[in-house]
């Protein structure tokens, strides 16, 4: 069986703070493969963001880290800083949510986007600028010789974010996490940069890992979706599967939380789930999701549920998994 | 960038009036005849007739005003109690405390900007509490007094360095000697405050979004520190370093006056105690009017630096 | 009937300063600031009755004498007794240092108020105006009020109020700015209040943390200020004691009793890092970032 390209197994961050610790992922398990994309879905706060973060160690140092990612053969958390920053932006680079604030406003796109090619690929400042133009082409950006010289708060929010994935595609990394990269920016505006994603995995093969709270989003485009809980995983399978079979309580209010309009039919109520995500201080003493669960019982509220393989390839977290859903 | 510096321009223009206005009505304000305080309380009827025509003391104020500011526009200041020109007096006395103020703020520069950055970087740890309790002292000591405790040590126990005195830039060691301790005075104290504020904005910008793609990107930790995040931050410190005019020239007064050095800011002194109007009225004008300049060249420095403002 | 419960009756103006005294408790060091500029106060206040001698005693047997028992900490030029100067002169001080923050305060938030209000071409003049002036050298605006009215304790203070204003102008410009959004004005506005009201009534209670906070930080560098013109002449004239007069007679004789530099600035540099201090630690305690 070929290798996976990034293969993480029980990761955990814990962030220790002023009030207690804040177990903000625990024991994440997830593969991906070559220009494979994998959507990670959950609401602000499970720790979608944080376990990519984690990786390359772009937390504070609060962040205690634990678990093993490995990548192209080495354990990734267990790498030394130095080591750490020539993985970064070079095999694995990040597009943020804010173009605006993620870029700095006092250097050229040029410059911003030259100094990866600098850094890693030893280029010199005019190799370096013609590459950032082919980039900038790449990605679609009208009159790039123009963009090159100009600055971030002269460019539209939907051209910075096209700049930003240009500067992370800069050294043609094998993986590129997209954290959000749509939530930022016009509704109309989102289907270009998604447009463009795709396009990105057909030509030049990259794998992406798309984060996002917005399952619509991730069914255009994702090939695996992964949806997390409270900093657990609750629910893996192939984006169609997924779709077509969700397993979990969640997953399913998830979905009935996504608004389809029908032509013709009257408009039906935004099934809610209720309630709020739990503290991630102190999480509850079985399933994260009992409290909001229409399915929840004594077992869901004093065990925790593991990930079983519920239909082929299709893991959930759950101890009473099945598609009729609520109540 | 035009707009923005033409309307700050304008401003510093409208300050500058009202602040010539201030200081005409001021002297004509003093209880009395003002040719006998222009012409140095003399009594002497033809040296006040002389200053009366002069001036046209018998014209209504706008006039007054107006003829005033055009012979000040030509550089004729008056001429003080010692019949000295004020302008003269003026011209030759700036260029020493320019050199003052120069030295001392390059001291603040090396010492504020480098242990701010410190300060921020290594935050909560031991670098941090120094520099920021160092900075708290620095702002609770007023450096006057740090100019005494120096002279003590330095000139009258040690025997190192000049009490006082001032040697021209031509011998420029011992132009030197004489400077070493004003500029360390006035420099430590608007470092202090310089490294609060480098301190506060390397904070802000090494929190910044764009830090943390820096980092994402693979690059050195210094190159996030220094052309990133501080970079950012100059930006916000160079209007901060405007704001430490005012502190600069009080300071230099002062400092003028501790070490007994013959300056620009000594004359400031010297003319009220003498109660010389004609001088008090060049000086004061020639401060307001050297501090609107020197404030309107830091928002050219900021609007060349600010790419938001050199580009819109 | 069930038992009145008084912590639920507690109402949230007083929850919250309990909150923010417990807050004050747990900074040690602004609390330390509290304690001494409350003792400079009271020192100040009640010097007449706290020092030894009378500030004018002279005792020309006893010039530049050491600090012994009969004078503590020794005495001047003149043979006055430099303790009890010390604590005459934390009068001029700390008169300084208040009033001519209130001075700053009284001037500088209508006019803040005004400009965060309004808007405007009101608040276009405003601004642009405090700008320029925001570091304007409280010493020449001394030295004119020198000029023209004589020197004193009272002009230099007006001349520290003044200079202080601009800033303070421009905080209670930004607080008005802020504040004027929220969401209680349309409300107001929508019941019929007039504008004084919701200034009065609304906006500048809500200023009032930041005042508060700001006027500490204003107060050291009037202390200092006046020290300053004290020293240079502009202030405080002698004999009346200032710790600013007092390091003036001390430079004269700097060769024979470098002590008498010392001790006034001592007390310049407590009274300034106190208020410093307990500045800094108010506004920790309001600013709901912070933890603690």
């Amino acid at each position: 069986m070929a290798e996976h390209l990034l293969d993480v197994a029980d990761l955990s961050v814990r962030f220790d703070t002023d009030d207690g610790p804040v177990h903000a992922v625990d024991r994440l398990s997830f593969t991906l493969d070559p220009g494979e994309v994998l959507g990670i879905v959950g609401e602000s706060g499970c720790g979608k963001s944080v376990s990519c973060m984690s990786l390359v160690r772009l937390l504070p140092e609060t962040a205690a880290i634990s678990g093993t990612a490995v990548f192209a053969g080495r354990d990734l958390l267990g790498l030394s800083q130095r080591r750490l920053r020539q993985v970064r932006g070079r095999e694995i680079s990040f597009v943020f949510q804010e173009p605006m604030t993620s870029l700095n406003p006092v250097f050229t796109v040029g410059r911003q986007i030259g100094e990866v090619l600098e850094r890693h690929l030893d280029l010199s400042q005019r190799a370096a600028r013609a590459r950032a133009l082919e980039l900038l082409r790449l990605v679609r950006i009208p009159a790039p010789e123009r963009r090159l010289h100009e600055y971030p708060h002269q460019l539209s929010g939907g051209m910075r974010q096209r700049v930003m994935i240009a500067m992370a595609l800069a050294c043609d990394p094998k993986v590129l996490v997209a954290d959000e990269p749509t939530t930022a920016l016009d509704v109309t505006i989102q289907a270009g940069i998604l447009d463009l994603m795709r396009d990105i995995r057909e030509r030049l093969g990259t794998a992406i890992i798309l984060i996002t709270h917005n399952l619509g989003v991730v069914a255009d485009i994702a090939d695996r979706v992964l949806v997390m809980y409270a900093g657990r995983k609750a629910e893996e399978a192939a984006a169609d599967e997924l779709f077509a079979h969700p397993q979990h309580p969640y997953t399913i209010g998830l979905l009935g939380a996504i608004p389809r309009p029908t032509a013709g039919a009257p408009p039906e109520r935004l099934q809610e789930i209720p309630g709020r995500v739990p503290s991630l201080r102190e999480l509850p003493v079985g399933c994260a999701f009992a409290e909001r669960c229409p399915r929840a019982d004594e077992t869901t509220r004093t065990h925790v549920p593991d990930l079983r393989e519920v239909r082929p390839s299709h893991l959930v977290a759950c101890f009473h998994p099945g598609e009729t859903g609520a109540s | 960038m035009g707009g923005f510096l033409l309307r700050k321009a304008g401003a510093a223009l409208v300050v500058l009036v009202i602040a010539s206005i201030v200081v005409f009505v001021g002297v004509r304000a003093i209880p009395g005849d003002p040719a006998i305080a222009l012409g140095a309380e003399s009594r002497d009827p033809a040296l006040l007739a002389q200053i009366r025509h002069k001036y046209l003391l018998d014209r209504p104020l706008p006039v007054q005003y107006g003829h005033w500011v055009w012979l000040a526009l030509h550089g004729d200041l008056g001429v003080d109690q010692r019949e000295l020109s004020v302008a003269h007096t003026i011209v030759t006395r700036i260029p020493i405390s320019l050199e003052i103020a120069i030295l001392s703020i390059l001291v603040a520069v090396l010492v504020g900007i480098p242990a701010g950055v410190i300060a921020a970087v290594r935050r909560g740890k031991p670098e941090d509490y120094v520099v920021t309790t160092g900075a708290l002292i620095g702002l609770s000591v007023p450096h006057f007094w740090l100019g005494l405790l120096l002279i003590i040590w330095f000139a009258v126990d040690l025997h190192w360095l000049p009490a006082s005195g001032y040697v021209s830039i031509h011998h420029p060691i011992a132009n030197l000697e004489h400077m070493v301790m004003p500029a360390i005075v006035l420099g430590t104290g608007i470092s202090a405050v310089l490294m609060r504020q480098m301190r506060s904005s390397m904070l802000t910008s090494l929190g910044a979004d764009y830090v943390r793609t820096a980092r994402a990107k693979g690059l050195s930790e210094a190159s996030v520190i220094w052309r990133h995040a501080f970079r950012n931050s100059l930006i916000t410190v160079t209007t901060l370093l405007g704001l430490q005019l005012g502190i600069l020239i009080s300071g230099v007064v002062v400092t003028e006056t501790i070490f007994g050095i013959a300056g620009f800011g000594a004359l400031t002194i010297e003319s009220v105690n003498q109660r010389d109007y004609t001088l008090i009225q060049g000086v004061v004008l020639v401060t307001a009017t050297a501090y609107v300049v020197v404030n309107l060249l830091v928002d050219v420095v900021y609007s060349l630096l600010n790419p938001r403002i050199r580009v819109s | 009937m069930s038992a009145v419960d008084t912590a639920a009756l507690t109402n949230p103006r007083a929850r919250r300063r309990v909150l923010l005294r417990k807050r004050f408790l747990r900074r040690p060091m602004a609390v330390a600031g509290l304690v001494v500029v409350i003792g400079f106060t009271v020192v100040a206040i009640f010097a007449p009755w706290i020092a030894p001698y009378k500030a004018g005693a002279t005792d020309f047997n006893a010039i530049l004498a050491h600090p012994s028992s009969k004078h503590l900490l020794g005495t001047d030029f003149l043979g006055r007794d430099e303790l009890s100067r010390l604590i005459w002169g934390a009068r001029a001080s700390m008169q300084a240092g208040f009033f001519a923050t209130v001075l700053a305060m009284v001037v500088a938030v209508p006019i803040g108020l005004v400009a965060g209000y309004y808007r405007g071409w009101v608040d276009t003049v405003i601004a642009r105006l405090t700008d320029v002036l925001l570091a304007f050298p409280f010493l020449i605006l001394a030295v004119g009020l020198a000029a023209i009215f004589g020197a004193s304790l009272l002009n230099a203070t007006l001349a520290l109020g003044i200079g202080a204003a601009p800033i303070l102008i421009r905080v209670a410009r930004g607080e008005t700015f802020a504040l004027r959004e929220e969401d209680y004005v349309p409300a107001a506005i929508a019941n019929g209040a007039s504008d004084a009201t919701i200034i009065f009534k609304h906006i500048l209670p809500n200023m009032t943390s930041t005042l508060l906070v700001q006027a500490t930080i204003t107060i050291p560098g009037a202390i200092v200020g006046e020290a300053i013109l004290s020293f240079l002449g502009l202030g405080v004239q002698p004999p009346t004691p200032s710790w600013g007069t007092m390091l003036q007679d001390a430079q004269s004789y700097l060769m024979q009793a470098p002590r008498l530099a010392v001790f006034p600035g001592l007390a310049i540099v407590l009274a300034a890092l106190a208020f410093n201090v307990l500045g800094d630690g108010l506004r920790d305690i309001f600013d709901p970032r912070t933890t603690r």
